[in-house]
């Protein structure tokens, strides 16, 4: 089965436009297509210039994501029948709370910089170079839902605090941290918590919950959010009890 | 066929519109923005109410005058628009709290229904005690 479908794609370039324009396409498309298929024909039949990322076209790498009729979205993943509704109609833009570079393609270096500034690898003191460092199975099972992420951007897009606060670390490195931090093996647990425990840090999240809702890959940021300020507020109690205790 | 499409386009960086934005079709967006809303309601309502109760400070003859225009069916509606404000802004405030601090995370979805529901309730109670 296949249906004619309407394509609204965004198309910008700053360096040569003053301002984006949408561009349509109708394109007859089969059930089983992705919405990045459909760009991928568009490209190499119609518009060679038009730009996007894409590399696994697995959900995989996470470089191809954009809002698809508002929504962030993984583009080889999602289908195009689940998503035209009845206006048999697909718009295509590029993710909010990042600079385009031209139509699809943003500048993920602001997202990228936040999660390096939380250190997203293991702090050890000592590490053996003949041994790995164990680590029980139910500290694996606590941390597999969050080492599902693929970097992909889509919470930090879908997050409104981060378009009114460019600073806020944003869900994707707070949810890292809280990752890290859950890790029975790093020692860099009392300086992560210090870092997020600010007023860009995960005290800055309102409870939107846009990161949770978008996420491919169903990772909850918000649910790490929150694990972090309990882990900030048992910590300030073990303090306060010393102190007054 | 290629057409060129008219299309507002996505919400500017930096941009407090981003949290008011109608195209995020899920039920914790739609209490967070009648979360801010509310609050903004309140916020006048309290500053009216204070403003009307320190008219008290004037004598009582002006305050009773001033509160008889008060007596009419359209403030009543406003009345009761404010009671189910404030009682939707408290019960998502509880929900927010409890979130806050990591209480009933995997619940999210049940607790937002909750709050919906609850306020439902409410509405309903409060329209027969004040009009019925
Ligand atoms: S948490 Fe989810 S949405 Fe955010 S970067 Fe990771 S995979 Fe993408
Ligand atoms: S829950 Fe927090 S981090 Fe996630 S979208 Fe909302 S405000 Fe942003
Ligand atoms: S192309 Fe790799 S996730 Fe879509």
């Amino acid at each position: 089965m296949s249906k004619k479908v309407k394509f609204i794609v965004f198309k910008y370039d700053p360096l040569s436009e003053e301002k984006p324009h949408y561009v349509s396409y109708m394109q007859e498309v089969d059930r089983r297509e992705m919405v990045l298929d459909v760009l991928e024909r568009i490209r190499k039949n119609i518009d060679p210039t038009l730009a996007y990322r894409h590399s696994c076209h697995h959900g995989v790498c996470g470089s191809c994501v954009a809002l698809v009729n508002g929504v962030e979205k993984l583009l080889c993943k999602t289908r195009v029948f689940n998503v035209i509704g009845r206006s048999n109609k697909v718009v295509i833009e590029p993710m909010r709370n990042f600079k385009v570079i031209r139509d699809l393609v943003v500048d993920l270096e602001p997202f990228f910089t936040k999660l390096r500034i939380i250190t997203p690898a293991l702090i050890q003191s000592q590490v053996s170079q003949d041994r790995e460092t164990p680590q029980s199975p139910q500290n694996v099972e606590a941390m597999k839902q969050y080492e599902e992420c693929i970097e992909c951007g889509a919470c930090y897009s879908a997050c409104p605090i981060v378009a009114s606060d460019p600073l806020y670390l944003g869900p994707a490195a707070l949810m890292v941290a809280y990752r890290t931090c859950l890790d029975e093996r790093d020692e860099g647990k009392m300086e992560r918590l210090r870092l997020v425990d600010s007023e860009e840090g995960c005290w800055r999240c309102h409870n939107n919950m846009g990161c949770t809702e978008v996420c491919p890959k169903n990772v909850d940021p918000a649910s790490a959010i929150s694990g972090l300020r309990r882990m900030i507020l048992s910590r300030r109690l073990v303090l306060w009890r010393g102190r007054f205790g | 066929m290629v057409k060129e499409e008219k299309q507002s386009h996505p919400v500017k960086l930096s941009s407090i519109r981003a949290w008011f934005d109608f195209k995020r079709k899920y039920i914790n967006n739609w209490l967070f923005m009648l979360h801010r809303f509310t609050g903004v309601a309140l916020t006048i309502y309290l500053i009216l109410h204070v403003k009307t109760v320190s008219l008290l400070t004037e004598g009582k003859e002006i305050y009773n005058t001033s509160i008889k225009e008060f007596e009419t069916f359209g403030w009543l509606i406003v009345l009761f628009l404010i009671i189910i404000i404030g009682i939707f802004h408290g019960l998502n405030g509880i929900r927010l709290f409890l979130y806050q601090f990591s209480f009933g995370v995997k619940h999210q979805r049940t607790l937002s229904i909750t709050v919906i529901t609850l306020t439902a309730i409410a509405t309903v109670l409060v329209a027969y005690i004040l009009f019925i």
